[in-house]
């Protein structure tokens, strides 16, 4: 981390407002994108990215130099919008446990991808929430299936069944948009 | 295409991602930032107003603390006669005038206590009246009895006074 970015952060910590401001202008579009792909529409971002703000700045001064500050920031994004998803549940937070594998064949027929960042993030948000939930933070955000089971509280065969579901799912989509795309 | 392949192909997809939100969260987020501000504050403020009150309070309905290992002092402290001597050595009294006891004087703007030099006298007076012994008229050793155009001392002599009472003597 450059000695500026801990200036500014340490200029948060003392509660400067125009640090804030800073550094809200600066990392805001990318915490917006992550909360873009945990939720169905910008409204529920927006929530999620107000929220998330607001703890940054509560628990700043928790936050250690020798970190990321981009992956604090993510993880807060990841763990608000698992909040947001939880509460806005009207029944129990549920997970198939059958354990379901993208055979071969579903994997050979991606010989080479040629889909752009917003056509994955259309698949992804055509997933199931509790595949998309999964998806996004093992392959995304790079979490580990350990902390997946502990954030979302299920058992950690279960995540890995959701994850190979979630690509198989996905693959499936990006197959349809593929064949779309040839037949135009 | 492996599983891991496709991770990766998504992955770096995703990779500084960036989606600028509407200027209008930028307000909200900071409006609840300072209403948060303002509600703690206050509620450190109320705190320590409560702990100031409390605080207060207790210390003045408790009893004074008891000192079971010192001698328990008399309820009521008689105030000692205090001879006053002047320093005044190299002169000497002067013959054939009597003795004069340190009296108050009926001229108020001489003996008028000052509240700043004697506040601890003043307690100990008021706290027991009762207790205090009458003092005979003694006289001032080394003391030169000036000349003095008040014939209202000498016409004090031999009558007894009570303390309380201050003499300052000046140069």
């Amino acid at each position: 981390m450059e000695a500026a970015d801990i200036n500014l952060i340490e200029a948060c910590k003392r509660g400067k407002p125009s640090a804030q401001r800073e550094v809200y202008t600066r990392f805001s579009p990318m915490m917006f994108a992550v909360a873009l792909r945990y939720t169905n529409g910008r409204a529920d971002a927006e929530d999620i990215l107000q929220e998330s703000w607001i703890k940054v700045f509560r628990h700043i001064k928790s936050f250690s130099e020798h970190n990321s500050f981009e992956g604090w920031l993510r993880r807060i994004v990841v763990n608000t919008a698992i909040t947001h998803y939880r509460r806005n549940q009207k029944h129990a937070f549920q997970l198939d446990v059958e354990e379901v594998h993208a055979t071969p064949a579903d994997l050979e027929a991606f010989k080479e991808l040629d889909f752009n960042r917003e056509e994955l993030a259309t698949a992804i948000a055509q997933l199931p929430k509790g595949y998309g939930l999964v998806f996004n933070m093992y392959v995304i955000e790079g979490y580990k299936h350990k902390e997946i089971a502990e954030q979302l509280g299920i058992d950690l065969n279960t995540s890995k069944s959701q994850l190979s579901r979630a690509r198989k799912y996905l693959q499936g989509i990006l197959g349809n948009m593929s064949k779309r795309a040839q037949k135009a | 295409m492996k599983a891991e392949e496709f991770d990766q192909y998504v992955r770096a997809q995703f990779e500084n991602e960036a989606v600028a939100p509407r200027a209008e969260v930028e307000d909200a987020v900071f409006a609840s930032l300072n209403t948060a501000t303002r509600k703690r504050r206050g509620i450190a403020a109320a705190a320590i107003l409560l702990v100031a009150t409390s605080a207060t309070a207790l210390w003045l309905n408790a009893p004074a603390p008891a000192q079971p290992d010192a001698p328990a002092p008399a309820p009521t402290q008689a105030v000692a006669p205090v001879a006053v001597v002047p320093a005044i050595p190299e002169e000497q009294p002067a013959e054939g005038v009597a003795p004069v006891a340190s009296t108050p004087s009926d001229e108020p703007e001489r003996m008028a206590p000052d509240s700043k030099e004697i506040p601890a006298m003043d307690e100990h007076v008021t706290s027991a009246p009762v207790a205090m012994d009458e003092v005979s008229s003694r006289g001032l050793s080394g003391v030169e009895l000036q000349e003095t155009s008040e014939p209202q001392l000498q016409q004090l002599e031999g009558e007894k006074w009570v303390l309380p009472a201050t003499v300052e003597v000046k140069d």
